[in-house]
């Protein structure tokens, strides 16, 4: 049975697939992507967007699609060392 | 050199440099943690951060009353009372907030109201042990140093078993000083405690000492987890 992902691992997931779309992402490939359920998925999503670490897009004919914003790649730049410090101090 | 005789003669002054500078490194401590918090919104994190800024808060209030001492202001017995309860509010706090941030992932907290509770119920009861401390205090029995004496006791607890768990784990190699810090910690508190009773300037370089040591530790800490590629 695969590991439980902690919290900062589904998030880097997620951005890390934004990242690696070309930084613009439909929701419903994202979700494939994110390999979480959708009530997840929709919970890691309002988190990521109220802190945000990715933005919503609204394209032509309401073709809504998903990027990062700086504290985004920040974040996915940062993710070694936030769990480095997370690990070391027993956080 | 006799160190006692030179603390005795310009403890003011020591003690001011001491302060200053335990609350810019208790801060700088604080201070790296957050920008992680910014980017992660890890609660962990954020309790870390808060703990060294509580620190660095009564040290700073700690300067700010030795600065006036310095500069040869009397102060009323009320204004004595409230730095008092100033100083030992926040340094409680910084305790309790260290301990929390090594044991939250296992409490109950999973709504925001559960976590505005828990901060009222660490404020509160920093509050009463600040307020007991100053009126109730008296030789062997101190309501501060027997708490932070407790906490510190459990934190050795914690940190021990993080440490154990991670032993062969090179990347986790701070947990160890981490123990260590804690154990200092300890007993740092108990010389604070010991000191206060006995009004021993030996005891009380020892804990200054102590508290200097811990805290190089921390930000040897971060600076060395954070700095890693």
């Amino acid at each position: 049975m695969a590991k439980k992902r902690e919290r900062l691992e589904v998030i880097h997931d997620i951005l890390s697939v934004i990242r690696d779309s070309g930084n613009n992402i439909k929701p419903t490939r994202l979700l494939y992507a994110s390999n979480l359920s959708p009530q997840m998925f929709k919970d890691y999503l309002e988190e990521l967007l109220g802190k945000r670490f990715i933005e919503q897009n609204e394209g032509g004919g309401s073709k809504k699609t998903y990027s990062l914003t700086k504290k985004g790649f920040d974040f996915l730049e940062r993710y070694k060392a936030i769990v480095d410090f997370v690990e070391n101090f027993g956080l | 050199m006799d160190i006692l005789g030179f603390y005795s003669g310009y403890s003011l002054q020591i003690g001011l440099a001491y302060a200053f500078f335990i609350a810019c490194l208790a801060m700088i401590v604080s201070l790296k943690a957050k920008k992680l918090h910014y980017l992660s919104s890890h609660r962990g994190i954020k309790l870390f951060s808060l703990a060294f800024f509580f620190f660095s808060l009564s040290f700073f209030i700690q300067f700010l009353m030795l600065s006036l001492g310095l500069l040869g202001y009397q102060v009323s017995y009320l204004f004595d009372i409230a730095y008092s309860i100033a100083f030992f509010y926040p340094i409680s706090l910084s305790g309790f907030y260290l301990v929390y941030s090594l044991v939250w992932k296992h409490s109950e907290e999973t709504s925001r109201r559960s976590k505005l509770m828990i901060n009222l119920v660490f404020h509160a009861v920093a509050l009463a042990i600040s307020v007991l401390e100053v009126t109730y205090s008296r030789g062997w029995l101190s309501f501060l140093f027997l708490t932070q004496i407790c906490v510190s006791s459990y934190g050795i607890f914690i940190s021990y078993g993080n440490y154990q768990r991670s032993r062969h784990d090179k990347k986790h190699s701070f947990l160890q000083l981490y123990f260590i810090a804690f154990v200092l910690m300890f007993l740092g508190w108990v010389f604070n405690y010991i000191s206060s009773v006995m009004q021993s300037n030996t005891l009380d370089l020892y804990s200054m000492l102590i508290t200097l040591i811990i805290l190089m530790i921390f930000v040897y800490g971060v600076f060395s987890v954070t700095n890693r590629k």
